[in-house]
């Protein structure tokens, strides 16, 4: 097990030695530098392909003229930069930032892959950032799954028993059906779900909409709220659930919705790998033409691994 | 909660063999005659979707589950079985932990090798396991035994020391527990072997991976050599080993070639009981002359019906044992769920024979002879009286009225009155989106669910637990529950990718057109004694599509109607025909029969210039949100 320690961020420090975010469609990509005004030896935004070029050539924009450098999303990219900044053994960094709010989950994953791996004498802290979204409905078609499984290979997890049952672990979001469907796929003996609250009631009302096949039948005490702005608490009480059930069970958890959640997801892993795998889907629902405009909260965690 | 404890019983939980213990599974386990062929002293494939009870089957082969059981039945199957049984699961889980060891820093050969050493070590594990269970000192009393043995502790030190060694496994006790320990360990030690791998150098890493002592032993020979030391020892050197690999199809490509090609070779202590689904990647299909082939080296047990009535004994079966957990023994389940309407049997006028002036079914063929102008044609056009059905010859019957009886039910349920429908509107109207009352009451219970247990199981137990003060489950409630179970197994099945396919890139787009192509066929067209419900995957369709219906094929959203019986794995859908399975009959409106059959790219082609609105596409969950 690994010693992670995990703290509420209130304040973002205002020097880092890297800084890296994710620069896609939505408008709230630019918010944490804009309004947090962060400040960093090196910063990298990583950049996808979505639809609505020209938003999205602004965005880039904006970070170009931040002095970002701009990493394509594709070919490994990003797992190379990470590399890169891993075996940097000369200069160990103490301080990290990353606003995962448009970093793709593969990416994310990739990022607490990286920071796990770190053995350098002195660990640095890393702080990861959030800027939650306007409300916006769900969209109508979130079209074809091409792959549903474990989210890297890091995050596939290993089980030295393959006997033993398995748990799955759900975060709901804007996904129909996924959950239904991977409780087909992974059969799991168990079944846990954590619902988003603390926001727009309009947000609580379309998730439940959407997975109402899904939680219409659930028996409630299996279902657990957790709060938007408190991440910290939501990373709590998926640890201590993770840690009750890994005693006869094997675990997957499937973080779909706000990616603060599949943050605290990852943390999670991180802490018990190799015995908890974290599956996404790919490619990634991402709004086609809508824009994700930030509601002005932003939410953090400072983790030390 | 522990692994010999039995989940709580929660809609999130499924019911799984995979997760009960043995003692568990033989607690409901049910004797069928796949059974009885599975006990035989033969290698077996028992081949069938999800849920269709194949793991159960293969654990009920373990010393454990066949100790635990009790039932009428269960000492003769004792007495037969003189093989023990070594259960070795897999699932999609540890098949995808397998898969990813090591990418992104190793090399494909050393993945690979590390994959086959894990797997390798898990079979070793069940060896061991199975041999624990054999010897009575680590057994609790239990009323009946099954091949019990009883050795000291020198020899049961010196079967250890002798597959410790074969394994090259330091194992600091010699007794099976400690190896059964020890392996287990090894699992893990693999995964901390590979992440180490990721900062090693890497000129050296083929002799780090040849100094490791877990790629050394080879599958076959290294059980071989552990059940003749274990015999040995035992003085039963002609004792049997069956190994039970569940869902073959998620091992190791490599493994799964092993036991294929084993399967004539290996020693006749060893047989092999393999878990498949129906459809399997192109590994599974044997490509030399020399490979096992189904018929000749081993049997093959297919575990879906192909005419629902096959599967009927089966789920009464179940369906009685669930009852009598209910303390509900006694009662008939047709009393409890009624009967169904499909069955001809008339609630209302039990008096009256069947076909006769005033029966169900001649009110039926009277009220779709006014109300349905096509169907009258046909009626004109047979000259069937239909005031002296009752007098027809037995056979002129059931080639004229009893086979479209079916159809004019369901069509009946969703039509409007022909006088209705406004001409020249493009759109043809059915019903408004009620609950027809059609799919309820035994056997139609037993033909939605498809001889599944697993479904049986779940959509039973939930409409027993649902009674309040009543000893009746109503129609409504059973229809309810049916499009409940259909709605989340469409929901399951909507995350399958489909890019070949209709618009919307999904498999479940191919699956509603071909339920609206159905539904169509039976209400809205012109009557037909036979209307569409089978179709034939063409040779032209295109992988992704072939590959997705695999998928459904495997779900069990879609069943195979084989030439012939038991016919094994597919490897290609193409050119075979199939149904789509009943449980989505409620959901697409369609009858719980076969019917004629049509190629699915004329379906596809056909259904483009479709415009219905049909009662599925999500007007189901309005309504029984609603419900």
């Amino acid at each position: 097990m690994k010693n992670l320690k995990v703290k509420k961020l209130t304040v973002a420090s205002d020097k880092y030695d890297v800084l890296l975010a994710g620069a896609n469609n939505e408008s709230r990509a630019t918010f944490i530098d804009d309004v947090l005004a962060i400040k960093a030896k090196e910063k990298y935004c990583i950049e996808y392909e979505c639809p609505n070029n020209k938003r999205v050539d602004k965005i880039k924009l904006y970070f170009k003229t931040k002095k970002y450098r701009s990493v394509h999303s594709l070919k490994g990219n990003v797992r190379t930069l990470l590399g890169k900044l891993l075996k940097a053994t000369a200069t160990p960094l103490s301080r990290i930032c990353v606003d995962i709010t448009c970093l793709s989950r593969e990416d994310l994953g990739l990022v607490v892959e990286f920071c796990s791996k770190i053995k350098w004498s002195t660990k640095p802290e890393i702080h990861f950032v959030y800027s939650l979204a306007q409300y916006s409905p769900p969209p109508d078609d979130v079209g074809p799954i091409m792959h549903l499984g474990p989210i890297t290979p890091f995050f596939s997890g290993w089980s030295s028993d393959p006997t033993c049952p398995s748990s799955l672990v759900l975060g709901i979001g804007y996904e129909p059906d996924l959950a239904l469907g991977l409780m087909e796929r992974l059969e799991p003996s168990r079944t846990f779900a954590f619902r988003p609250t603390g926001h727009d009631h309009r947000y609580t009302k379309a998730i439940d909409e959407k997975n109402s096949a899904f939680l219409t039948p659930v028996p409630k005490a299996t279902v657990f709220d957790y709060n938007i702005l408190d991440p910290l608490g939501t990373y709590t009480k998926l640890e201590s659930l993770v840690y009750s059930e890994l005693r006869d069970n094997r675990v997957v958890i499937a973080p779909f919705g706000l990616k603060s959640m599949a943050l605290c997801s990852y943390l999670v892993a991180a802490r018990y790998l190799p015995q908890v795998a974290i599956w996404g889907i790919k490619p990634e629902i991402m709004q086609k033409t809508e824009d994700r405009l930030p509601s002005g909260k932003w939410v953090g965690l400072s983790v030390k691994m | 909660m522990s692994k010999n404890t039995e989940p709580a019983p929660s809609p999130f939980d499924s019911f799984n063999a995979r997760a009960l213990s043995p003692e568990i599974v033989a607690r409901r386990f049910i004797p069928s005659v796949h059974f009885e062929v599975l006990s035989r002293r033969a290698h077996t494939q028992v081949i069938g979707p999800r849920g269709s009870g194949k793991t159960s089957l293969l654990k009920m082969l373990q010393t454990a589950a066949l100790e635990a059981w009790d039932h009428p039945k269960a000492q003769g199957f004792r007495d037969k079985i003189d093989f023990t049984g070594v259960f070795v699961p897999t699932d999609v889980g540890w098949n995808e932990q397998l898969n990813s060891i090591g990418e992104g820093f190793l090399e494909e050969s050393h993945r690979k090798r590390l994959g086959d050493a894990a797997f390798i070590a898990h079979v070793h594990h069940a060896l061991v396991k199975a041999m624990v269970c054999r010897v009575s000192r680590y057994k609790q009393q239990s009323k009946y035994h099954h091949r019990r043995v009883t050795i000291s502790e020198k020899i049961e030190s010196h079967i250890v020391k002798g597959i410790a060694t074969a394994w090259n496994i330091e194992s600091s006790i010699p007794s099976l527990i400690s190896l059964k320990h020890s392996l287990r360990m090894r699992i893990a030690d693999i995964w901390t072997f590979a992440q180490a791998e990721e900062f090693l150098p890497l000129g050296q890493r083929q002799r780090r991976f040849h100094a490791q002592g877990f790629f050394k032993p080879e599958l076959m020979s290294s059980i071989a050599s552990a059940v003749e030391m274990f015999n040995d020892g035992i003085n039963d050197s002609e004792g049997r080993w069956a190994f039970l690999f569940d869902e073959l199809e998620l091992a190791p490509e490599r493994i799964i070639k092993q036991i294929r090609d084993s399967i004539r070779s290996i020693d006749d202590r060893i047989l092999f009981k393999l878990s498949l689904s129906p459809f399997s990647s192109q590994q599974l299909q044997a490509k030399s002359p020399l490979s096992a082939s189904s018929g000749n080296d081993f049997q093959t047990i297919q575990l879906w019906y192909t005419h629902k009535r096959e599967g009927y004994p089966f789920c009464s079966e179940l369906l009685k044992g669930m009852l009598q957990d209910k303390n509900l023994q006694e009662t008939d389940p047709e009393k409890i769920f009624g009967s169904s309407i499909f069955q001809g049997i008339d609630d209302e006028s039990d008096e009256i024979k069947p076909y006769e002036a005033g029966s169900f079914q001649h009110r039926l063929l009277v009220k779709m002879a006014k109300s349905d102008r096509s169907f009258k044609q046909y009626v004109e056009s047979r000259k069937i009286d239909l005031s002296r059905i009752g007098d027809l010859k037995e056979s002129n019957r059931a080639s004229l009225i009893r086979k479209i009886i079916p159809t004019l039910i369901v069509r009946e349920a969703y039509r409007t009155r022909d006088s209705l429908r406004k001409s020249g509107v493009k759109q043809l109207k059915i019903r408004s989106r009620k609950l027809p009352k059609i799919y309820s009451g035994i056997p139609s219970i037993y033909a939605l669910t498809e001889g599944n247990p697993r479904w049986l199981i779940g959509i039973a137990s939930n409409l027993l637990d649902a009674r309040i003060n009543s000893s009746k489950v109503s129609s409504t409630a059973q229809e309810t529950e049916f499009l409940l179970a259909a709605e989340r197994f469409i929901s399951m099945l909507r995350i399958i990718p489909c890019t070949d396919g209709p618009e919307g890139g999904r498999l479940t787009d191919v699956l509603d057109k071909i339920g609206e192509f159905i539904f169509k066929s039976v209400v809205l067209d012109e009557f037909s004694p036979q209307p569409y419900g089978e179709l034939s995957v063409d040779r032209s369709c295109p992988q992704s599509l072939v590959n997705a219906l695999g998928i459904a094929l495997n779900s069990g959203a879609i069943v195979y109607i084989p030439p012939n019986k038991n016919t094994g794995t597919i490897t290609d859908l193409r050119g075979k025909t199939f149904r789509l399975s009943y449980l989505l009959s409620p959901y697409y409106g369609i009858p719980i029969r076969k019917g004629e059959k049509i190629s699915l790219s004329r379906i596809m082609n056909l259904s483009q210039s479709l415009d219905i609105k049909s009662v599925s596409s999500g007007d189901w969950k309005q309504l029984l949100m609603r419900l």
